[in-house]
């Protein structure tokens, strides 16, 4: 070290040194700082390098999967459970939290729980449109073998035209965008037809029904198949020839939606299963009703589908978050066939007896048999009542509670603790009223029966079957589908599209009280009314508000009538 | 060798290592190459060439010139030398040694120069002492003069009072003095510090510290890349000292600024340990964007842990109010917060501890609903949704007797929280330095409680600091910096949130039941009492922080005031963070079979354990060539500079879960079914180009240029670099010769300052379409197997850049009749344009466009700040009081709105934050009154009444409109005061808000009590004046009385006590025997009290549940000691 320093101390004074010093320090800093603003994002992909990979593409597509809206995700679901059950006289929400909606007070600026347009960016219909028009703006060059390449393009063509027909059947027609928005592009655009955004749906469901496979290898299963594609169509003409969409009763759409759904059953690759009650649970994931439903898996993909926490009364901890109305438990017919008002053999003081089979598998009264003891809804005391030891707050206020989709095996529900049942989009009990529905505007009477029967005469279900003809067939037909698709989303657009809304829906809701003499062990059953969550329905509820915040910023988009 | 193979060993086991020494050895050469190379040393004085043209100028002024032009200061007592005689004196190039011999010929002033130190001392003093002690019985005294840290002061006078008598001490601050027998009093006098008076009776030692004179004309403030004498300052430029944070009994630094200095706002809105970091704005919103001013401490940018650095380390922290900050370019626009540690001083070493112990409550707990007033809520709904009342008069009557164990009522606040927590902290540090090496070193301990009952949250800080300057040789200074410190935090497995949330459990429910079993709580067997503790598992965050800076500062020898500084700092944080979530046991209990039924609570069924590690890293380097020319009345100081910084993120993460065993929380225990990890790397940088230009005539006349020519790595290529530039000029009024006559105005000052400064605090690489693999698609298969899932990022913004503040300031300082007024006022206008906001307001959501950030917006923010003190010094008994008020109202301009957006509804024309609200008039009484008024759809008697805005015979949603209610408050104060009587001193500082409000939801229902002042004063039928209408009974804004109305909106203005502290500094005499230089006992306290209107919650709340850990109020006692 001393040659260096007495090197350096010799030319100390030397300005030549000091320069040498500068410069070497300068040109040292320098050296590092190649390349310090060039930085490439290390924790996201690039657009480059996604479309250029089909392994990437086809994550995108299954984000697509996840981003699809189901009973639970999507829309306001704030403290909702099966969402648009609560919305129609299948369930009451608890506290009444959607009473402003069912009472006809909705508006542009306060959709709430109908808000299935601006709220929920996690999984919403337009996200999912958004999705697929960004893949199909960039599939067409991606170097992906055409096997997959087309399996993704129907499976994406698919998402799209179901997020169209769903925004569709709640707020009418709405802009009809197929390619993806710049940030300068001008993003006013009127609202399209009706009929043009149906006829989109329907074409692009064809074009994805000629891509898609009819069945997947089991490590495939849950994705999209034609049958899929196909039961999405059945529904889609059918609302498409309901008396709310073709007030002129055309009946080439009733030829279409009976072809629709005639093409689902030739496809002889479903069937009724034999357990009504337990085709919904996660064991029984892809059974041979099932034609699309959405598998949960909460532990390997973090998500929830809290059907057991919200749905259990709360003498076994769970939310007790819905309450099936009175009104429903007596459309239930006794095993006789007849409605318990029709039926002399019906006690009022023992309500429960010799009813419909599903009756049992649907709702959760007082007496009936879970998890090893009977629901218990009557006062003083019971266990699921309002007096009862757990959460009492969390009691029925109507005196049920939801029997359908939960796992009774679940002991102590939590987010975390659930059965992951899946959630079921289609199924052939559908198609099979599709069709009946569709021959009976067809005036095929025999056909309809046959196939109501069909569903009546299920395994473990047994109903006698419909003789009726008419407008009395017509009574049962939609009798029919209410019970048997209870709860599963249909009955809120069923109800509309019918145009029966005004008379259904108008009604005074009601309620089971139940109150047991402790001395001699006798329940009297007593229905009261719920006045103050009396429903109302008036035209322009036959569709929701486009919400007022995106009328602000597109002047073009004119509103639905009434709102 | 041997040394390498270490290295080597390090670096294998952690990578990070390796990096470090490689960075450290890199510094380290360029130290070691300017060290050598400036191994030249002459004396300055000889080297030092002067030039003076002074006529008829008196001694302190051709002195202060000398000052002026060179690095020399002088030390003298004006009291023994004569400075007011007139000298003429011209020379050219001549050495100061000259120079003093023509100031002092014909005196008998001599003068020793040690450095660049001059000490001016007559020999007459002595001569006196000699003449006048003849006859006299004498008294011989000997002492020390010293600073407030023990450094010896040469050169200061000591005087007999009302005498000739005296002497200067010598070059370790001693003297000997022979007093005359009628001595009484001793004058302890120095220039810049406070004369001292001592008795003399029965002393023979004098070791005498003296003060700083706090009227600070001359005090030194912290600006971007330098410090400044306030004197000269031309920009805005707040400060605040070690003194008044250090009177604060907080662990938090950021908590304790508040009210201290004008323009900076802060609101405290937890209280819990280790996550009560203020939000602060300086000069309140400027833009929609990120509002947070950029941190900097000891050259190092972005620091983030600031908050925790022991308020014992910190010498003082400056705020960049104007154009000040454009030297921070891009990143200044919402003002720099300028940080500057301690470091040594000359001296032996001086041993400082100080420990504080603490106490600390919540400042207040919301007072809930009693069973019985619960139970007469409960049975209102019941009634009104047409069910039979659960409970009767007679029962309600139980509930409030207390007497009957089925009818309890439980305060869940009481009974989870305890009254009090504790708090300690200690700090050890040593100071001191030679001429050559100056040292500080500092090592600080902090732990801080919860107040949960049995609660295994607890925080607590390690520190240690070291920062050593040498001075290698006349030309070359090196510095070493090295921090270290380290946060550790325990907290219960469950957020504290929902814990606060859960307390609003109904009363009837016992957190415990008889036997010691907790109750189930509401949901997921939620019960706080549980919930606090570590019964839920456990949550450890640790933060260990490493800093390692090196810096150099050299002086280019043959040309004067040239030189050239540097640094380079390495910073790692580290962050690992392990949640061990544990399932509970509560019980309900069924009273119909005396059974206590167990429950899960945590919403899992076994033990699950998530790990996680992050770490960053940031390089700067930093190199600096600067330029100082003083001509005569001319000074001229310039530097330009260049920095480079890259940053660093990467984490890594683990899950694993049913755990079989609680016994190990590690993940090795765990499941190996559904196992899960992850990780990310990201990297940032930035490169600029920046300097200044300060020219001053006379001090009179000032002028400051600042520039930075600002590259970031979070915008596309060529928009990467922008040009931010700063002016400011002051004017010293006082120092013009018209002034000369009104002596009572010591300093009058007039500023103005305009300039360009930017924000770019956005997430990078918005220009780009990215997509984000993240474990979200679906499970197919018939065993489903979890598919990642790759969303779309945002659509890209080609052209995104940064905000451009455009800044303007007008201010005054002045002080007059020696400090008993002080006054400063600025006026501020900044624009901001620019801003970085996604356009959500104006694109419609089916666009399905994830928006970017792009430039739209545009703010005006105006205000004012106004600062007055009082200073007056009597002896014994001193004070100071000082009044600060801020105000500053934003305005957005434009945000790129909807453009159907009614009038009233728009947010442009209104602060940032103002949101609209329903205006209520009042509450329905009767159903007359509902049938005649326009209503929301389902009125009931009892609910709110609102204003119809638009008038169209209804209340909807187009009634709302936009309030300028915003919870940011527009106005802040502050008043400090401090009084020092004899060894006693008092502080207090009281903070306050005002203009600022805070949005409640008051909801309860059956499963959810409320406040009491709610509960009681509820809307009951027929009652014609209830406080409150019908309450809402839901979290969502949907019902009549719970719609977001400005009936709920509270006046958060608040006036408190923020810090009150009373110290006592023992008597030296009695210290100097126990070898103890100096103690203080000192007792203080934080948010003492409070006046507000809010009553339901701490008025710095901005939860609008109230569901957060409060706020604390801290009693402490604390010691100092110094050896």
């Amino acid at each position: 070290m001393t040659w260096i320093y007495n090197f350096i101390n010799k030319r100390r004074k030397s300005p030549v040194f000091y320069s040498i010093l500068l410069i070497s320090m300068i040109s040292l800093i320098s050296s590092c700082t190649k390349d310090v603003l060039d930085k490439s994002p290390t924790d996201r992909f690039s657009d480059e390098a996604v479309w250029k990979d089909g392994n990437l593409i086809e994550q995108f597509v299954n984000n697509t999967y996840r981003v699809m809206p189901t009973c639970f995700s999507g829309g306001n679901y704030t403290s909702i459970a099966i969402i648009f059950a609560e919305l129609t006289d299948e369930l009451y929400g608890r506290g009444g939290n959607h009473n402003y909606i069912n009472q006809g007070n909705i508006t542009a600026a306060q959709l709430g729980a109908l808000d299935w347009w601006t709220v929920g960016r996690g999984y919403n219909y337009w996200t999912v449109i958004t999705q697929c028009n960004i893949f199909f703006s960039n599939i067409d060059a991606a170097p992906v073998d055409a096997s997959i390449k087309n399996r993704m393009i129907g499976e994406m063509q698919f998402f799209r035209a179901y997020a169209y027909f769903r925004l569709v059947a709640l707020y009418g027609g709405v802009p009809l965008i197929t390619k993806p928005f710049g940030l300068t592009d001008d993003f006013k655009v009127p609202r399209n037809t009706y009929d043009e955004c149906m006829n989109f749906v329907i074409t692009e469901l064809d074009a994805a029904a000629a891509l898609l496979p009819t069945t997947y290898p089991a490590a495939n299963l849950g994705r999209i198949t034609k049958g899929a594609v196909l039961s999405i169509k059945s529904r889609a003409l059918l609302y498409m020839a309901s008396p709310l969409n073709n007030p002129a009763n055309t009946a080439t759409k009733w030829q279409a939606a009976a072809d629709a759904a005639k093409v689902v059953i030739d496809l002889n690759l479903y069937s009724l299963y034999p357990n009504y009650k337990e085709q919904f649970m996660r064991t029984n994931s892809y059974n041979s009703e099932a034609i699309w439903s959405r598998p949960y898996n909460y532990s390997v993909s973090a998500e929830n589908i809290s059907f057991e926490l919200r749905l259990y009364p709360n003498g076994y901890s769970g939310y007790g978050q819905v309450h099936p109305y009175q009104n429903i438990v007596d459309e239930f017919e006794m095993v006789s066939g007849k409605l318990p008002k029709d039926d002399p053999a019906y006690d009022p003081q023992n309500p429960y007896v010799n009813r419909d089979p599903r009756f049992y598998a649907t709702i959760l009264y007082d007496g009936a048999p879970f998890k090893g003891r009977p629901v218990e809804t009557f006062i003083p005391g019971g266990m699921d009542s309002r007096e009862g030891p757990i959460s009492s707050w969390n009691a029925t206020e109507t005196g049920y509670y939801v029997r359908k989709f939960i796992d009774e095996s679940i002991t102590n529900p939590s987010s975390l603790n659930q059965a992951n049942n899946p959630w079921i989009f289609s199924r052939y009990a559908e198609i099979l009223l599709n069709y009946a529905e569709a021959k009976y505007n067809l005036g095929d009477e025999a056909t309809c029966r046959q196939y109501i029967n069909m569903i009546r005469s299920r395994p473990g279900v047994n109903m006698p079957p419909v003789t009726e003809a008419g407008v009395a067939l017509l009574t049962r037909l939609q009798h029919e589908r209410q019970i048997e698709l209870i709860f599963e989303e249909h009955r809120w657009f069923d109800v509309r599209r019918w145009k029966i809304a005004p008379v259904v829906l108008n009604t005074l809701p009601k309620r089971m009280d139940i109150v047991k003499n402790l001395t001699t062990g006798v329940k009297t059953y007593t229905i009261n009314t719920m006045q103050q969550f009396t429903f109302v329905f008036t035209d322009k509820n036959y569709l929701v508000p486009i919400p007022q915040t995106e009328i602000d910023k597109n002047p073009l988009l004119k509103q639905n009538p009434g709102y | 060798m041997k040394k390498k193979q270490a290295d080597y060993a390090l670096g294998k086991t952690f990578p990070g290592v390796a990096k470090i020494l490689l960075k450290m050895k890199l510094t380290l050469c360029v130290i070691l190459i300017s060290f050598l190379g400036s191994m030249a040393s002459e004396s300055y004085s000889q080297t030092t060439k002067l030039s003076l043209d002074l006529k008829n100028a008196k001694v302190k002024d051709a002195l202060g010139a000398i000052e002026n032009q060179s690095e020399f200061f002088f030390l003298y007592s004006e009291k023994l030398i004569d400075v007011s005689r007139k000298v003429n004196i011209e020379v050219i190039g001549s050495t100061i040694e000259k120079i003093l011999d023509m100031i002092f010929v014909g005196t008998d002033v001599n003068y020793s120069i040690k450095g660049r130190q001059i000490v001016l001392a007559t020999p007459e003093a002595n001569n006196i002492v000699e003449k006048s002690s003849v006859n006299q019985q004498q008294k011989k005294v000997t002492g020390k003069i010293t600073d407030q840290s023990g450094v010896p002061i040469p050169g200061a006078a000591i005087i007999v009072k009302g005498t000739t008598i005296g002497i200067t001490s010598d070059n370790d601050g001693n003297f000997s003095l022979s007093l005359p027998s009628d001595a009484k009093v001793l004058v302890f006098s120095f220039v810049g510090m406070k004369t001292q008076e001592i008795g003399v009776e029965g002393k023979t030692t004098f070791n005498v510290k003296l003060e700083d004179e706090t009227v600070g004309i001359e005090e030194v403030v912290a600006i971007g890349y330098g410090t400044q004498k306030k004197s000269s300052l031309t920009g805005s430029v707040t400060s605040v000292t070690d003194k008044e944070l250090m009177a604060s009994p907080s662990v938090n630094v950021a908590n304790s600024i508040s009210g201290l200095m004008p323009g900076v706002i802060t609101k405290m809105t937890s209280g819990e340990p280790g996550r009560d970091n203020p939000q602060i704005l300086i000069r309140g919103r400027n833009t929609t964007g990120d509002n947070s001013p950029l941190v900097v401490v000891d050259g190092i940018q972005g620091v983030t842990g600031w908050e925790r650095i022991n308020s014992n380390d910190i010498e003082s922290i400056s705020v960049l109010k104007d154009a000040s900050a454009a030297i921070y370019g891009a990143r200044a626009a919402n003002g720099v917060i300028l940080i500057t540690t301690k470091r040594g001083s000359l001296g032996k070493p001086t041993i400082n501890y100080s420990f504080n112990q603490a106490i600390t409550q919540p400042t207040r707990i919301p007072k809930m609903a009693s069973s019985a007033d619960f139970a007469g809520y409960v049975d209102q709904l019941d009634v009104e949704s047409g069910q039979k009342t659960r409970y009767s008069e007679a029962e309600i009557q139980l509930f409030r007797n207390g007497t009957d164990p089925n009818y309890i009522d439980e305060d869940w606040y009481g009974k989870v929280l305890k009254k009090s927590s504790s708090q300690s902290q200690h700090n050890l540090n040593v100071r001191g330095g030679s001429e050559n090496v100056k040292y500080s070193v500092s090592g600080s301990y902090t732990d801080e409680g919860s107040i949960f009952k049995n609660g295994s949250l607890k925080f607590n800080t390690y520190s240690l600091r070291s920062n050593v300057d040498a001075q290698i040789n006349k030309n070359l200074k090196v510095g070493f910096d090295l921090n270290g410190s380290l946060e550790d935090g325990n907290y219960p497995a469950y957020d504290v949130g929902t814990t606060f949330g859960a307390l609003k459990q109904i009363p009837f429910v016992p957190v415990f039941w008889p036997n010691g079993l907790p109750s189930a709580g509401i949901e997921n067997g939620g019960n706080p009492g549980v919930m606090g503790t570590s019964l839920t598992g456990n949550r450890n965050t640790k933060t260990y922080r490493y800093m390692a800076k090196s810096s150099f500062d050299l002086t280019i020898p043959w040309v004067k005031g040239l030189g050239v500084d540097g640094y380079f700092a390495y910073s790692n944080d580290i962050g690992i963070d392990k949640n061990w979530q544990t399932p509970w046991t509560v019980y309900d209990y069924n009273k119909l079979t005396d059974t206590y039924v167990p429950k899960l609570g945590g919403g899992i069924l076994y033990p699950q354990l998530t790990q996680s590690f992050t770490g960053s890293t940031s390089t700067l380097v930093n190199l600096r060539i600067k330029y100082e020319l003083k001509i005569n009345d001319h000074k001229l100081s310039t530097f330009i500079a260049a920095e480079q910084s890259n940053y660093i993120f990467s984490n890594f993460n683990a899950f694993r879960k049913n755990y079989i065993s609680k016994a190990i929380d590690e993940l090795f225990a765990g499941s190996l079914i559904d196992q899960s990890t992850g990780g990310v790397r990201s990297e940032s940088g930035r490169q600029n180009l920046f300097g200044r230009i300060s020219y001053g005539f006379r001090e009179k006349y000032l002028i400051d240029f600042n520039y930075r020519y600002d590259g970031s790595s979070n915008f596309p290529k060529g928009k990467r670099f922008g040009f931010f530039p700063g002016a400011s000029v002051a004017w010293r009024v006082s120092q013009e010769n018209f002034m000369k006559n009104a002596s009572f105005i010591n300093n009058l000052k007039l500023r103005a300052s305009v300039g360009k400064i930017g924000n770019d605090a956005i997430a990078a690489f918005q220009n780009l379409m990215l997509y984000t693999l993240g474990n979200t698609g679906m499970s197919f298969g018939s065993s489903p197997v979890a598919t990642n899932g790759l969303i779309a990022g945002v659509t890209p913004n080609p052209n995104i850049t940064w905000e451009v503040g455009t800044t303007a300031n007008i201010g005054m300082d002045a002080s007059f009749w020696n400090g008993l007024l002080g006054f400063t006022v600025d006026l501020f206008k900044q624009t901001r344009s620019n801003i970085l906001a996604t356009r959500d307001l104006a694109v419609p959501l089916y666009t399905g466009l994830s928006l970017p950030n792009e430039n739209i917006g545009i703010v005006v923010n105006k205000g004012f700040e106004i600062e007055l003190s009082h200073t007056k010094d009597m002896g014994d008994f001193s004070w100071r009081v000082a009044g600060n008020v801020s105000y500053s109202h934003n305005n957005v301009v434009d945000i790129s709105e909807a453009q159907n957006v009614a009038e009233w509804k728009k947010q442009e024309g209104h602060p940032i934050g103002a949101i609209a609200y329903y205006h209520a008039l009042g509450i329905f009484r009767t159903q007359a009154e509902v049938d005649a008024a326009p209503i929301y759809t389902g009125t009931k008697v009892g609910d709110l009444q609102y204003e119809d805005k638009d008038g169209d015979g209804k209340i909807t949603a187009n009634d709302m409109y936009t309030m300028d209610k915003t919870s940011t408050p527009e106005i802040v104060f502050g008043l400090n005061l401090s009084m020092n009587y004899k060894s006693f001193s008092l502080w207090a500082n009281f903070t306050g808000a005002g203009r600022a409000w805070q949005y409640y939801h008051v909801n309860a229902r059956i499963a959810m009590n409320q406040l009491a002042d709610v509960i009681l004063n509820r809307y009951t039928p027929g009652s014609m004046d209830s406080k409150y209408p019908r309450l809402p009974t839901l979290e969502t804004m949907t019902e009549v009385s719970g719609l977001q109305s400005d009936f709920w909106l509270k006046n958060a203005t608040y006036g408190r006590l923020k810090t009150l502290e009373l110290s006592y500094n023992l008597p030296q005499n009695l210290l100097s025997k126990v070898k103890i230089q100096a103690m203080k006992l000192f007792i203080n306290g934080q948010n003492l009290f409070t006046i507000d209107n809010v009553k339901w919650a701490d008025p710095e709340n901005s939860s609008n549940t109230a569901a957060y850990y409060p706020q604390s109020k801290l009693y402490n006692l604390g010691i100092n000691l110094t050896f």
